[in-house]
């Protein structure tokens, strides 16, 4: 299989995988589901999501990895800080 | 071989793609999205009953729906970027306009929902979940539509046959910042939508 080939169905797993990844978290949501468990998940879901999107349509995983490394440390601090801020307003 | 761009044996056949200048750009984007996400976050903590019953007055559905629109866009532009790599010319315009057709998506189900909180009667001023609600999605919105303008160039620049595996800076410039459009998104979305 040459590259180009490869490298689109790579792109086309990354995309089928983010929108999988949306209807759950959509789904994790809803009024369902117990909201306080849901938080981690959720946070986790988009720190997953964000990587696919940094690492495979960014194509950082190719690029100098100080640069990967400033993007994924953005969105891991970032959802880190959310969830403690998350937990800290328990009542 | 799995890869579009074979992850490189050393460091020194890593490359970014597109302008450094984009990416100084796109770093400061996200610190100033960063810092937004996180006065929200934290600012619900003093306030979260208020928080938790007016974040469930929001259509989810259309957020789940934009966060469609905005993956498929950034797919439509990484096959645009894979596609001028190929030196399949013919084919990128094309799927750049499958990007452009989704953020015009985006456009159009966001400002339905600002419509539908304006005929409630809901403002800037009503509650300080609103207030962040507005001011969160409307400034991510201005950069959908900038992203929309930078899409509009690409695609008529490479109409123009602009763009092939010997050129490819200003496109994966543009389509970089597309991709953090798409990112921040990705942040907001759960955080405004769903989280309480």
């Amino acid at each position: 299989m040459n590259h180009a080939l490869a490298g689109r169905r790579r792109g086309t797993w990354t995309w089928l995988a983010l929108l999988g990844a949306t209807g759950f978290a959509w789904w994790l949501g809803g009024e369902s589901v117990r909201a306080r468990s849901a938080v981690p998940l959720l946070l986790a879901l988009a720190v997953a999501k964000g990587v696919l999107v940094v690492r495979e349509f960014m194509e950082l995983r190719a690029a100098p990895a100080r640069w990967q490394l400033l993007l994924v440390g953005w969105l891991v601090l970032v959802a880190a800080l959310i969830g403690v801020a998350y937990y800290s307003g328990v009542r | 071989m799995t890869s579009l761009q074979p992850v490189p044996a050393t460091a020194a056949d890593r490359r970014l793609p597109g302008d450094l200048a984009v990416w100084v750009f796109i770093l400061a984007e996200l610190l100033v999205f960063g810092v937004f996400f996180l006065s929200y976050a934290f600012t619900r903590a003093h306030h979260v009953a208020e928080f938790n019953s007016e974040q469930l007055t929001l259509n989810r559905a259309a957020g789940a729906w934009n966060t469609v629109l905005l993956l498929t866009a950034s797919y439509c532009v990484y096959r645009a970027v894979a596609a001028a790599r190929a030196g399949a010319r013919s084919r990128i315009d094309l799927w750049l306009l499958a990007a452009l057709a989704c953020g015009a998506g985006f456009v159009v189900v966001k400002l339905g929902e600002y419509a539908a909180k304006l005929a409630a009667g809901i403002s800037l001023s009503t509650s300080t979940f609103y207030m962040f609600y507005l001011s969160l999605t409307f400034f991510h919105f201005m950069h959908v539509l900038l992203g929309i303008v930078v899409l509009g160039v690409l695609w008529l620049r490479a109409r123009a046959g602009a763009y092939g595996p010997a050129n490819l800076n200003g496109l994966e410039s543009g389509a970089s910042y597309w991709h953090m459009v798409d990112l921040v998104w990705i942040v907001l979305f759960p955080l405004v939508y769903l989280l309480r």
